[in-house]
């Protein structure tokens, strides 16, 4: 491995914390400033909430839900908007750390890394989700781990990486019950993926059950846990399938509102794209790169024709993290590296810069409706959500 | 580390050429007496520079001689007497306890005194012999006459079966008592046992209802953490890197030459019927049939089985160890015995109905070779080859599917003590008799011998090799043989939490934890689930249990989460495990899991019961009851007939 200048030794000894750190200083103070760069930049108004630490939690979104009852539960003393902001930054931090130990695992040396993590940490995208401190972190960090998982399996597709994605599938479920209908167009593609199942129909069957079943599980788990079994099983079943069950009159407005923060992101797209075809062709991760390009437009399609209200960023938001989770799990030739940092190098410039150069109406989409802000009426987790 | 050669039998011990030489006389001999076939002859000439074995050893290992002719002809071309030792056995005053080591190894032993003179029943004479001889008896105070290494062997059995004996049951605990579970509690584990109970029942009286609270917290948290610890094993045993891989190309490399000599330890009781298809197996091994040392171990009262090998014509390489009556009549006991004469580097143990498969001890010594000199033994994986008998040996391949092919190599990984299986576990021989082998007293003698490993400093790797085994497909006896894993669970854990400051000390803290969730808990958890179940059965039947009723709320969202989504994932785990061996049947009957659990918990009260009552009992289980056995039986018995 030494004489190949292209991977340079592993480094993993390298502490995660040289990222978590300042990252999370970064976030923290970004948000205690917000009000003042409000001021200063008028153009940030209708891109970022002005309300950091306002959280939106859509019905029925589980892990926010959780948050906020913890939250809830914690001594009056805290503050919990400030609260949120830090679990929000929090979770932004080591999800970067996590990013970094990949990038180590995947021979990228440190400033590499560090380099190319600072500019994920400054995408206009990533500063919002965080500072706004809504559903949108655990949003995008389930995908970013499914494209995480789809990259593992590509690599070793041993029962490990099967499990694994089986294991973070129901993650989609539980950031918002709309997405669930994902889970068994990705389920699909463990089976598929794999040689002896596509030729033998018993294991086609058995790989996709074992991929599909810990969503099974946690939805069931969930129902238990957190109706006691009271609420009606049908009841709690419509909740993911009636996301699917009737098409908007007009998808248009909702789908042109998503392309446009989609648009900042194009060299991202585009470096994706011509490492798979190009450089990359005929190595591994093709799976991982699929599904990192295909969710964020499958979203961007669904909400706009079922009407789901998902936050028109949320598209280009799970676009940066699953992209950035790509490009940490694949082992990049140097070029390739290189490459990305440009890549995103160029998408901050552009989301920074575009709404500058052309004013407040420049690429800001119209801001549609949200979900009104949900304070569960919690007294403890046992009955953190009764409400179906 | 020296490497044991096929020394034992005397044969090696002249020089290469020399002997060679002495060999190939004694093979035209029996050629001339028509004992052997010129084709016969010229295919061990063929085999015996690939085995980097002498002819002698080839064609007794092949089993294309008789021992007795071969060594008969061998003291014509030495111009000795043959002497059959089973018809004139040596004077037991000549023989010394000490030496019994040298008797096997040098290949000698004292016979007769004739005019002053020790006469030794040798089955060679090189200088080896005579250097021995020397130093005991004078240049001129011996003679020889030649014998073979199966009389010596019978010989040594006889002399010293007491002595053996002894050492078989009471080696361990003479040399290590904390270690052996000959006493299952300590007067101070009995008092402090007795004390807790007598001051958790005083406290359950002056405060019931903080006792209920802190029990069910204190279960609920020991639940938790073990099924986070169980996902955590099953998750990174589920790598494909966890186990010593090794591939077929490594195999197809190592030369037979460079192989030692394997011993292979076989305890029988009672088991005639298989006896035909175990040695089919053992003849299906890829490894040189010279440098195999097959021990049959049998009890000396199993008249039955031993009849049974007799008839079976076995190669001079697969010999019948007698174990000598003794109480407790355990295996571990019979495998001490025996280890007294494994000639080899290294040994494993195979159970009755096993089918290792071909390449096993191949791959173990390649592992070992590859290994640190910590590493004392390789446990290969263990699965079922009747799976489809019935519901009972599906539900088992599973969990050996989970236990052998997950949770082991995930210890493994872990750096903590392992468990070893009941079979197919490789041996350093050396490291095995130091640490004093089988606690005989133990009825998991496998499982405390991993902990007694790793409190030594040495550690368990796991092989990419499996065995196969008969899963026991009737409930009775498989009720029987579970209470005795989980009654030699119990024990272990009990022997060593005696010191448990010396444990931590010696396996550390995450070997302490792993110890205490991987050989305490699962027993424990055997035992509290009835309780749990019927709970929960009252609760969701009447609707007038609820957990957040009584307990605080943390501790209720704990065992909600353990009763809901700790069992789910149990179940889980199952169906993986079923994936990763390619049983796409068993998928969906790993539903069916908590029914086989609700048998784990019947057998563990059994095993308390026993545990109390009569800890060194060894409940036997019956080997070929499955179709599959049934049906190797009858094909190798039309073969034998001729059909």
């Amino acid at each position: 491995m030494a004489n190949n200048p292209a991977l340079p030794a592993p480094r993993k000894a390298t502490t995660a914390f040289i990222v978590i750190v300042p990252a999370l200083a970064f976030f923290v103070f970004a948000a205690a400033q917000l009000p003042t760069l409000h001021h200063l930049v008028p153009s940030l108004q209708g891109f970022w909430s002005d309300r950091p630490g306002q959280m939106e939690v859509a019905p029925h979104a589980w892990i926010s839900l959780f948050v906020v009852a913890v939250l809830h539960a914690l001594p009056g003393m805290w503050n919990l908007q400030a609260s949120l902001v830090m679990v929000s930054s929090l979770g932004a931090a080591f999800s970067l750390g996590l990013l970094f130990r990949a990038m180590q695992s995947d021979r990228w040396a440190v400033w590499e890394s560090v380099l190319l993590l600072a500019l994920v940490a400054l995408q206009p995208l990533v500063v919002y989700l965080t500072v706004n401190a809504n559903e949108s972190i655990p949003f995008a960090l389930a995908f970013g781990t499914l494209v995480y998982a789809a990259n593992r399996l590509d690599v070793n597709g041993d029962v490990q990486s099967q499990m694994t994605f089986g294991l973070f599938l129901p993650l989609l479920a539980l950031v918002r019950p709309e997405v669930a209908v994902f889970i068994p167009v990705l389920a699909f593609l463990v089976p598929l993926r794999d040689p002896g199942a596509r030729r033998d129909i018993r294991a086609f069957a058995a790989l996709f059950l074992v991929s599909i079943l810990p969503t099974f599980l946690v939805l069931f788990s969930l129902y238990c846990l957190v109706s006691s079994l009271e609420a009606s099983p049908v009841e709690f079943l419509r909740l993911y399938l009636e996301p699917v069950s009737s098409l908007v009159a007009a998808p248009g407005d909702m789908f042109e509102a998503q392309l446009y923060p989609m648009l900042y992101l194009t060299p991202l797209v585009g470096f994706m794209l011509g490492y798979v075809l190009f450089v990359g062709q005929g190595r591994r991760h093709m799976g991982g790169a699929f599904i990192a390009l295909a969710l964020p437009v499958m979203l961007c399609g669904a909400n706009a024709l079922f009407g789901w209200g998902v936050d028109f960023r949320m598209p280009a938001a799970v676009l940066v993290a699953t992209g950035v989770s790509w490009i940490a799990s694949t082992e990049l030739q140097a070029k390739g590296r290189k490459g990305a940092i440009i890549a995103l190098c160029l998408c901050a410039v552009l989301g920074w810069g575009a709404p500058l150069m052309h004013g407040a109406d420049g690429l800001v989409a119209p801001v549609t409706q949200q979900h009104e802000v949900e304070r569960p009426e919690t007294d403890g987790l046992l009955r953190l959500a009764p409400q179906y | 580390m020296s490497r044991s050669s096929p020394v034992s039998t005397g044969l090696s011990l002249m020089p290469k050429g020399d002997q060679s030489a002495l060999h190939i006389k004694v093979g035209q001999r029996l050629l001339a007496k028509g004992l052997l076939t010129p084709d016969t002859l010229a295919a061990a000439m063929d085999v015996q520079d690939r085995w980097g074995s002498h002819l002698g050893h080839v064609l007794l290992g092949k089993g294309m001689v008789r021992p007795i002719d071969y060594f008969r002809t061998l003291a014509e071309v030495l111009r000795l007497p043959f002497v059959n030792l089973q018809v004139h056995p040596v004077d037991p005053s000549l023989c010394f306890y000490g030496d019994r080591n040298d008797y096997a190894s040098v290949g000698l032993i004292p016979w007769q005194r004739e005019s002053g003179r020790v006469i030794l029943a040798t089955t060679a004479v090189t200088p080896r012999q005579h250097d021995w001889a020397r130093m005991r008896f004078g240049r001129n105070g011996y003679a020889f006459v030649v014998t073979s290494p199966y009389d010596i062997f019978w010989q040594t059995q006889l002399l010293f079966r007491d002595e053996d004996s002894a050492q078989a049951l009471d080696a361990l605990y003479s040399r290590m008592p904390e270690h052996s579970a000959k006493v299952t509690m300590t007067v101070p584990q009995r008092n402090g046992l007795i004390a807790l109970g007598i001051l958790y029942l005083a406290l359950c009286v002056v405060r019931p209802g903080d006792m209920f609270v802190g029990t069910m917290a204190v279960l609920t948290v020991f639940y938790l953490v073990t099924f986070l610890f169980k996902f955590l094993l099953t998750w990174v045993g589920a790598n494909r890197n966890v186990d010593v891989q090794i591939a077929d190309g490594d195999v197809r490399a190592i030369r037979d030459q460079d192989l030692p000599v394997y011993t292979v330890l076989v305890p029988m009781y009672r088991e005639a019927s298989v006896l035909p298809l175990l040695v089919n197996s053992l003849k299906g091994l890829d490894y040189p049939a010279s440098k195999l040392d097959v021990k049959f171990i049998l009890e000396e009262d199993d008249e039955e089985t031993i009849a049974a090998a007799k008839e079976l014509g076995m190669p001079a390489s697969f010999e019948i160890v007698r174990v000598p009556h003794s109480e407790p009549k355990t295996k571990p006991k019979a495998c001490n015995y025996a280890l007294t004469f494994a000639r080899g580097e290294f040994a494993t143990i195979y159970d009755a109905e096993d089918m290792p498969e071909p390449d096993q001890l191949k791959k173990a010594v390649i592992a070992f070779r590859r290994s640190a000199d910590s590493v004392a033994c390789l446990q290969a994986r263990l699965n079922y080859f009747n799976r489809q008998d019935n519901w009972l040996t599906r539900m088992f391949t599973l969990e050996y599917s989970q236990w052998f092919d997950f949770l082991l190599p995930g210890l493994d990984w872990l750096q903590v003590p392992i468990p070893l299986g009941g079979t197919s576990n490789h041996f350093r021989v050396s490291v095995l008799r130091q640490v004093g082998a089988w606690d005989p007293y133990n009825v998991t003698e496998d499982a405390d011998l991993g902990v007694r490993f790793a409190q030594e400093g040495y550690t368990v790797g796991v092989i990419n090799s499996t065995t196969y085994e008969e899963a026991n497909g009737v409930l009775p006896s498989w009720i029987k043989q579970r209470s005795r894993w989980v009654k030699g669970y119990m024990q272990t854990w009990l022997v060593h939490m005696r010191h448990p400051y010396h444990l931590w000390q010696s396996i550390g803290p995450k070997g302490f934890l792993s110890f205490q969730l991987f050989v305490g808990g699962p027993p424990l958890v055997m035992l509290i689930n009835p309780f749990f179940w019927l709970v929960t059965i009252i609760g969701l039947t009447t609707h007038s249990v609820r957990l957040g009723d009584f307990l605080p709320e943390p501790v209720a969202f704990i065992a909600a989460f353990n009763l809901i989504v700790g069992n789910l994932f149990l179940v889980y785990f199952g169906i993986i495990a079923a994936l990763k061996r390619r049983y796409y049947d068993l998928v969906l009957q790993g539903i069916l899991q908590p029914f086989y659990w609700v048998l784990h918990s019947v057998a563990a009260y059994k095993a308390l019961w026993q545990l109390i009552t009569m800890p060194h009992y060894w409940e036997k289980t019956e080997h070929g009851t499955s179709l599959q056995t049934k049906h190797a039986l009858a094909q190798l018995g039309e073969v034998a007939n001729g059909k």
